[in-house]
């Protein structure tokens, strides 16, 4: 399980750590029913304070992604798929509406955005 | 519950006043303590202990008062100071027989073992050891007795960073139980940011503010602009601003910040220096 | 109390080693000289100055505030101390004057005056001078006593004019002072005064060092 995190992002250590976490999820690296590392034991190896991945663990809970069990610990949610797939498309939704007024912007028509994304979706 | 409850603490000195001081220590958390030499940093921590006597206000450990379980409540309680400083003739292995007999918990092997793992020769008298060594053998001292809370006045100044790193790695495995807490206070202030869950900040004898960590993050950001731009913030989102002949640093409140701007988190020693030295 | 003892013992164990060999160098001397009186005189003063030594070691580093931030009380740290004075000073009159007894330097009987009138001593100047050492600052405390020896002799000169003018008879005083010195009942009594200002002392001691600010 790789966690990196950057000190001189300008997003606060305790949303990397979800976001790492998240990618980790969706990536299939951590399965349904997994447990993750204490909260205590995390913020001890990635040297930052508990209050840290106390918050982050408390925004994957809230976001769906971990339950906890009190005295167990916290464990991947299982059935994820939908939410995974919904959370997915509303970013690629968020993308796409940026390349596309990017595209208007500098009069790429529809025809050749159209073939682009053909391309490159048989390119893989 | 909190491992220290201070209300409302005084503390009058010929120059110098310790002024109504109110914070606590949650258990299960790290408070760190930062401000200039000589806010009053270890003067809260002394009178936590029992070294200054206070003028008023109430200090209650583990949520019982000092005054009077103060026997049952030290046998719980780790300290660390730069003032321990032991004489000259003195041997670690001293340390061991004297306090055998003065905490119940008290295990010699593992103060034995600290020793072998920081390479301290139990028989080399205090002067021949290195500065690094010396704190080191002060930590080993503090946590030879199953203590539950560690209070640390400034435990890495003076440190070189290597050093520096094992006393931080040596609290964070402290820290891996929920029931342990750590008071620290140091103006190293980078130590700090990697460990504590909350800041207190003390300015000339008063509480500046105690906050955890996120909400410090959220709160305090860093911009450097031109004073146009500057006056383009809304005045109740700036702490302090500095000039300089190529433009303005400030401090401000993010959250207060309705246009984009690139905004940097504000590091606990910008925080400490804007609050102290500049003004709005 | 017994912590605090050996507290105070293990942080002048260096010094202790020093005044062990230099009674061993009084004994030697006194043998050679025949002087009777150099086994005592030396043991007798080390409670002073051990005192001194042990304060300035608490004070100048901070093993104090180490010893006070663990579980023992201010007063028996203070016990402790005296305990330790104690328990150094008292064993060596002792052994001294048995030494004494075993080469013939002395009789039982002046042993035992002697090891009675030691120990008052021992215990006077304990009860004078470690309150001393609680109550002042490290700097002072050597000046304060220089000046407590010099009191005696100050005492002496002053009153030399009194003495004078009114027809004090000093045969008077000798003889009397010569009698306290050979009845063990008188010696014994005068020790016993000199236990209960020991425990005055010590109350002072506990007191001062209670408000104490480190």
């Amino acid at each position: 399980m790789n966690i990196i995190l950057s000190q001189n992002s300008s997003k606060p250590i305790y949303e990397q750590i979800v976001e790492q976490f998240k990618t980790l999820i969706l990536c299939g690296n951590l399965n349904a029913n997994d447990a993750l590392p204490s909260m205590r034991l995390l913020a001890k190896e990635l040297r930052v304070s508990l209050i840290t991945t106390k918050r982050a663990y408390e925004e994957l809970e809230r976001s769906g992604y971990i339950y906890t069990i009190a005295g167990k610990g916290s464990f991947v949610c299982s059935g994820n798929h939908e939410t995974i797939y919904n959370e997915q498309f509303s970013q690629i939704t968020q993308q796409l509406s940026e390349v596309v007024s990017r595209a208007k912007l500098n009069n790429v028509s529809l025809e050749d955005l159209q073939n682009l994304l053909i391309k490159l979706y048989e390119q893989e | 519950m909190n491992s220290i409850s201070v209300k409302n603490l005084n503390k009058q000195f010929d120059k110098f006043k310790l002024d109504d001081i109110s914070l606590n220590l949650k258990q299960g958390t790290v408070l760190g303590v930062i401000g200039e030499n000589g806010a009053g940093k270890s003067t809260i921590i002394k009178l936590i202990l029992g070294l200054l006597h206070k003028t008023s206000g109430e200090i209650l450990i583990f949520d019982k008062p000092i005054d009077r379980n103060e026997i049952e409540i030290k046998t719980h309680i780790g300290y660390v100071s730069e003032l321990t400083a032991l004489p000259n003739e003195y041997k670690p292995y001293y340390i061991d027989k004297v306090f055998k007999n003065i905490y119940p918990k008290w295990d010699s092997n593992k103060f034995f073992k600290y020793l072998e793992q920081f390479s301290i020769d139990p028989k080399k008298k205090f002067s021949d050891l290195s500065r690094g060594m010396r704190a080191k053998l002060s930590l080993a001292t503090a946590l030879c007795h199953d203590a539950k809370l560690l209070i640390l006045d400034e435990p890495t100044s003076g440190l070189d960073p290597v050093v520096r790193n094992e006393v931080l790695d040596i609290l964070r495995e402290f820290m891996l139980d929920e029931e342990h807490s750590i008071l620290i206070s140091s103006h190293i202030t980078s130590d700090l940011e990697s460990i504590a869950d909350e800041i207190a900040f003390i300015h000339d004898g008063r509480l500046l503010f105690h906050q955890s960590i996120i909400e410090i993050n959220e709160n305090y950001g860093f911009i450097r602009c031109t004073r146009e731009d500057l006056k383009n913030i809304a005045q109740n989102a700036i702490y302090a601003t500095r000039d300089d002949i190529f433009g303005v640093e400030a401090l401000i409140n993010p959250k207060k910040i309705s246009f984009n701007i690139d905004i940097a988190p504000a590091t606990l020693d910008q925080i400490m220096l804007f609050l102290t030295r500049h003004t709005a | 109390m017994l912590a605090a003892c050996r507290s105070d013992f293990y942080l002048m164990k260096s010094t202790i080693r020093a005044y062990l060999i230099a009674q061993l160098f009084m004994v030697a001397l006194a043998i050679a000289t025949n002087s009777q009186y150099l086994y005592l005189f030396y043991p007798t003063f080390t409670s002073v100055f051990l005192t001194m030594n042990a304060s300035s070691y608490n004070s100048s580093s901070g093993f104090s505030s180490l010893l006070l931030s663990s579980p023992i009380s201010r007063a028996n740290v203070v016990v402790g101390r005296y305990l330790f004075l104690l328990l150094f000073c008292i064993p060596t009159i002792i052994l001294s004057c048995f030494i004494m007894f075993i080469l013939g330097d002395a009789t039982a009987y002046e042993m035992i005056r002697l090891m009675l009138i030691c120990c008052t001593i021992i215990l006077t100047l304990m009860s004078i001078f470690t309150p001393i050492t609680y109550i002042l600052k490290p700097n002072y405390i050597s000046v304060a006593f220089l000046c407590i020896c010099f009191i005696p002799s100050i005492i002496v000169i002053l009153l030399k004019p009194v003495i004078k003018r009114s027809n004090f008879d000093i045969q008077y005083m000798i003889s009397t002072i010569e009698n306290i010195y050979n009845s063990l009942p008188t010696l014994t009594i005068i020790l016993f005064i000199s236990l209960v200002l020991l425990a005055i002392s010590i109350t002072v001691s506990i007191a001062v060092f209670r408000r104490k600010e480190f």
